[in-house]
């Protein structure tokens, strides 16, 4: 025999070996039962970990499940945390926050065979042992699995893909126009040309929120004339169905919010961005699209003024803290003070009888506290208990507000998908609040 | 001779790496939103408290004082007026479109821009006075 087929089975060996080599972890993993999830759910020494995309969690029915949804008491580590490069510190910190310890018997499902696999070969290189495994379509139809009241609101990559293959996805209406927009700061070549989901168009946020043209500089929500334009230049009606797109998802969020504001109906948004759609292997494209204008949007404009508080809304709320909260999603340093989170506001502080309500770690372009390690929604029983510790009473009127609207929008939205029903965003934030010389104060609040 | 050589090249490289920087922060901010805001800011900031008024007013006195000295700086060493302050008038011209002009008004540096400008022409003068004929 000569060298050659020696070398081609051998490197055949290696291939094979390295395929079938999380099949062996998988395989490795104890198999639970139904019975035995059901068992085991209110159990202090067990966690069940709901591996799969997080809009399976949110309540998207993806890999061919029956039931969208979460298994109730369970919470979520997601194999798509782990494509992203560097973050080994925020993994363990997500580990330590939802409560996934070695002392405990860890359940992992998925309903592909292949994403519990991936965490069970991550949590092993962390130490853990007591890993288990469940098919989570064996979960029985008549047992309902929890989903979040509006999770259609967030839409995952494969979602989109599908409506770009002609399909009409689960919550979609057959009959509707679906529009795919790509919202960023700048011109086309700050962000949209790098590359963005095909067929999308591009919208500057600038359109609206224009910087003031005197001092103080601001990026304050447009009037609604210049709004009305702005839809009709776009080609929005209220009868759209429009997913929001983007880098950064803020601006998304932000596009989104105004976009219900106007009137448009059905206003959705990709769930973590752009990096949602690369990280489930889908292309990004090139070439620009513009918008058709519309002549009517066909209903009056704003079409839902009830999810943006004015500031006159906001200084009337806050006379009635029984049933109004002020939520401040600014970072710990802006809310005190400390700093102002913008290199174009100088005045600090915080819009007195505002409540922390949670934003990022670093700097007011953040999110760490409401968002996965792939830029995903967090987990909501997590959101919910920062806010329980902040004494935010989500039965109340919540009105998110920050610098100038961008991370309460986002925030509002996530609100929105679990199911708050009476939730607004003061868009104005900090900066329209303190340059409009209204008084505000400073250090830690008073418990 | 050589402190002359020193001083022409010290200044002609100075306002070129002044304009360059002006230049990379405008075809940058056209990609970075954070260094736009805060162009846009200074850009606000720096029209509505230094050029507007009356301390456009105290500009425009500044700007004749530095154009007298230039002038007697030339005559001084010896120098025609033209062609030896071309450079200076080149950058007064540039000055005046730069504050004039609809589309430097629209750029993002464009209050850096004026600053920069003005010290191109200050810059300028410190070479008509310290470099005499022929140098």
């Amino acid at each position: 025999m000569s060298k050659i087929p020696m070398k081609i089975i051998f490197y055949h060996m290696v291939v094979a070996l390295v395929t079938i080599m999380p099949l062996h972890v998988s395989a490795a993993l104890p198999q639970m039962t139904t019975e035995q999830i059901l068992s085991i759910q209110e159990k202090q020494d067990w966690k069940i970990v709901d591996c799969r995309l997080n809009d399976a969690f949110n309540g998207w029915k993806l890999d061919g499940v029956e039931q969208g949804g979460h298994i109730p008491g369970a919470t979520d580590f997601s194999a798509n945390w782990l494509k992203i490069d560097g973050n080994e510190k925020e993994l363990k910190e997500t580990l330590a926050a939802k409560g996934m310890s070695k002392d405990k018997n860890i359940v992992l499902y998925d309903a592909n065979g292949k994403d519990a696999t991936v965490v069970a070969e991550y949590l092993e290189s962390q130490g853990f042992g007591d890993l288990h495994y469940y098919d989570i379509k064996n979960w029985p139809v008549e047992r309902q699995l929890q989903r979040y009241e509006n999770y259609h609101l967030i839409v995952p990559a494969v979602i989109v893909h599908d409506i770009l293959e002609g399909q009409t996805p689960e919550t979609f209406p057959a009959d509707k126009n679906i529009k795919i927009v790509e919202a960023s700061w700048g011109e086309e070549k700050t962000s949209y040309a790098k590359g963005h989901i095909p067929t999308s168009f591009h919208i500057n946020t600038d359109n609206i929120e224009p910087p003031t043209t005197t001092d103080p500089v601001m990026w304050m929500l447009a009037d609604d004339d210049t709004l009305s334009e702005f839809a009709l230049k776009f080609g929005f009606t209220k009868d759209d169905v429009v997913i929001v797109t983007g880098a950064e998802q803020m601006a998304a969020y932000r596009i989104a919010l105004v976009l219900r504001y106007i009137g448009v109906e059905d206003v959705r948004v990709l769930n973590g961005g752009t990096l949602s759609w690369t990280l489930a292997g889908y292309e990004l494209e090139k070439k620009s699209h513009k918008p058709s204008s519309v002549a009517d949007f066909g209903a009056q404009i704003p079409g839902d003024p009830s999810v943006i508080d004015t500031i006159e809304e906001a200084k009337a709320g806050l006379t009635t803290p029984d049933t109004y909260t002020l939520v401040d999603n600014r970072t710990w340093d802006e809310h005190i003070g400390a700093i102002s989170g913008y290199s174009y506001h100088k005045i600090k502080g915080r819009i007195p009888g505002s409540v922390f309500g949670y934003a990022g770690k670093t700097d007011a372009y953040s999110l760490d506290y409401f968002r996965n390690p792939d830029k995903t929604m967090r987990n909501v029983d997590e959101i919910l208990a920062l806010w329980q510790e902040q004494g935010i009473d989500t039965n109340k009127r919540l009105a998110f507000t920050c610098g100038s609207g961008w991370r309460a929008a986002e925030i509002f939205y996530y609100a929105d998908v679990y199911g708050l029903k009476d939730i607004g965003v003061y868009s104005d934030g900090w900066i329209g609040w303190s340059n409009n010389g209204n008084p505000f104060v400073t250090g830690e609040p008073k418990k | 001779m050589k402190e002359a050589k020193l001083i022409n090249f010290g200044v002609t490289s100075l306002q070129v790496a002044l304009v360059v920087v002006l230049v990379v922060l405008e075809f940058l901010s056209g990609y970075k939103a954070g260094l736009a805001q805060h162009l846009y800011f200074k850009k606000i900031y720096y029209v509505a408290h230094y050029y507007q008024g009356a301390p456009l007013l105290l500009h425009g006195v500044l700007l004749l004082f530095l154009t007298v000295l230039g002038v007697k700086a030339c005559r001084q060493n010896g120098r025609k007026i033209i062609p030896h302050c071309y450079r200076y008038f080149f950058w007064l011209a540039v000055l005046i479109s730069f504050f004039m002009l609809s589309f430097t008004r629209d750029l993002n540096i464009y209050a850096h821009g004026l600053m920069v400008l003005q010290l191109c022409m200050v810059l300028e003068v410190v070479r008509l006075m310290f470099v005499k004929t022929g140098q």
